[in-house]
């Protein structure tokens, strides 16, 4: 059964409709990542599925319960969490506190601000820090635990690397792989077809609101994934 | 000299207890309560019948109207604000411009046009003071006021800074949306930051009444000089507002010192001198002119 199942999802900003009837699925421990250009229409769809935009139309599944009709605050209890692009850490709160916000989902789980620690080792020296003093690795690493702590069964994350340094990002893609390791499901928004050719057990390519793509990463090329991202039919159709 | 120095800072106390609640909620949750002075007022009612009419202890009849307040905070944030809250800066100076009215009207209504005081509550402590070396007397009331302020300022601060309710509260003012994806219900936050700011209203409501007396219209003037306070202070901590009070007093205080009439033009003076400064080289917004800043 999957961890989180959208169904045609349908979403607009005002008069302009940016996803038109998008479906995913992703399974515990699956790292599932959606590309595409800018403006179409990742965004609109990974915040559809988190309710913190209002959608159209379409499900959300999650672990078997139909959280469609939840307010976003009632989805993140049910165990989705989403790391927003620009990561929007409160700043002048510190590491901790930031940390300790994410545990407003009163879920049970294994998650501490300790455990965070352990996972991401350079931010236990930062625990008193404010975080908007911290660099952008540090901030991604925050926002990454603070979902967490809320003890979640799936997470979304939006941008990973943007705006990080080459090291930066393969630090949040270790503590990536060891959350899909440890059974939660993953479903990733990323430019670098690279990293998400390497890193990925499915992918979706999504170009003007529709998915142009999916397909494992042994099924697709670069090529393809760059052809599909511009809507030029190519690769598996869906 | 020295008189007027302690004197200014005692009404300093005062004006620091009118104006938290009004700050607390522009700075937590954006919106301008313009029925701050007619829920003091209402505060004061409240007081005045437990305490005279029931004959509750002061204290007592201080707890009841605190939860009391709480509550009404917590049915005007679900009822009004919250939906006002979406329409833009305008809408919630437009409905609690509106509820200001009502309640005026509504306790004219209900408690005459008569003047009332809290004083006979509290037997000879309303009239007895402290002497100060140099033959310098201050109210005993005018002091507990000071103190009062002080303490309820810090226990908000303590509150926002270092309780799970606090950071709930600073992220939902700070980022609803993003609140919201960390499980937290701002709708209830929310509510329970308006129920706050109402119940630090309860104790302004005493100050008023146990300084002087109150009457059905006498919201216009409380707000008056909380939004001097707050607006001279700035928001960001609550510490601010204390700032701001004592420059009003200390403004009021050299204006009765210059012309018997100047005590209001003083407050004035220096409330418009700080709208000008925030206000100076840039668009006019009501976030500019309460100094708005994100909370350290």
């Amino acid at each position: 059964m999957s961890t989180l199942e959208a169904t045609d999802i349908r979403a607009s900003h005002g008069q302009l409709c940016a996803v038109h009837g998008a479906s995913l699925s992703v399974r515990p421990g699956k790292m599932m990542f959606l590309l595409g250009a800018n403006g179409a229409g990742k965004t609109t769809l990974l915040r559809s599925i988190a309710g913190d935009h209002e959608m159209d139309a379409g499900t959300v599944v999650l672990s078997g319960v139909d959280v469609t009709g939840m307010a976003a605050h009632h989805r993140a209890r049910a165990g989705l969490a989403l790391v927003p692009e620009g990561r929007r850490l409160f700043p002048r709160m510190t590491v901790r506190e930031n940390l300790q916000l994410g545990a407003s989902t009163s879920r049970e789980g294994p998650w501490t601000v300790e455990a965070i620690y352990d996972t991401f080792p350079h931010l236990a020296k930062l625990d008193k820090s404010a975080a908007g003093k911290l660099s952008g690795g540090e901030q991604q690493a925050v926002a990454i635990g603070r979902a967490l702590m809320g003890d979640p069964v799936a997470i979304m994350l939006d941008e990973v690397s943007l705006g990080l340094s080459p090291a930066a990002v393969d630090s949040a893609y270790d503590a990536l792989n060891r959350l899909r390791d440890m059974g939660m499901a993953l479903l990733i928004v990323e430019q670098d077809l690279n990293r998400a050719l390497a890193s990925a057990d499915n992918l979706l390519v999504m170009c003007e609101g529709r998915i142009t793509l999916q397909a494992r990463p042994d099924e697709t090329s670069l090529d393809a994934l760059a052809a599909a991202s511009f809507g030029h039919a190519q690769g598996v159709q869906t | 000299m020295t008189s007027l120095i302690i004197n200014a800072f005692l009404l300093a106390g005062y004006y620091a207890v009118l104006a938290t609640g009004l700050a607390f909620m522009y700075s937590v949750m954006n919106i301008i309560n313009l029925a701050h002075g007619a829920l003091i007022v209402l505060a004061g009612y409240g007081l005045y019948v437990l305490g005279n009419d029931l004959n509750l202890p002061f204290p007592v009849a201080i707890a009841i109207m605190m939860a009391a307040m709480f509550l009404l905070g917590v049915v005007l944030h679900r009822a009004v604000l919250a939906r006002a809250y979406g329409g833009g800066e305008l809408l919630p100076l437009l409905a609690t411009f509106g509820i200001s009215i009502v309640l005026d009207n509504l306790m004219f209504q209900t408690f005459g046009a008569d003047n009332l005081s809290l004083a006979p509550l509290v037997g000879d402590l309303s009239w007895a003071s402290f002497e100060l070396p140099g033959s310098i007397f201050v109210g005993k009331i005018s002091v507990y006021i000071l103190v009062t302020a002080i303490v309820v300022i810090g226990l908000i601060e303590l509150l926002l800074r270092r309780t799970a309710l606090g950071h709930r509260i600073q992220a939902t003012s700070q980022d609803r949306a993003t609140a919201a994806l960390l499980g937290i219900d701002t709708g209830r936050t929310a509510a329970i930051a308006t129920g706050i700011a109402l119940a630090t209203g309860v104790v302004a409501a005493a100050a008023l009444g146990l300084r002087s007396a109150w009457g059905p219209y006498g919201g216009s003037a409380i707000l008056l000089f909380a939004f001097e306070a707050v607006v001279i202070g700035g928001t960001g901590s609550l510490w601010r507002v204390l700032a701001g009070a004592i420059v009003l007093a200390f403004a009021q205080s050299l204006g009765a010192l210059v012309h018997p009439q100047g005590f209001l033009i003083g407050g004035h003076l220096a409330f418009l001198v700080a709208v000008f400064v925030r206000l100076r080289g840039g668009r006019i917004s009501l976030a500019r002119l309460f100094g708005k800043e994100a909370r350290a």
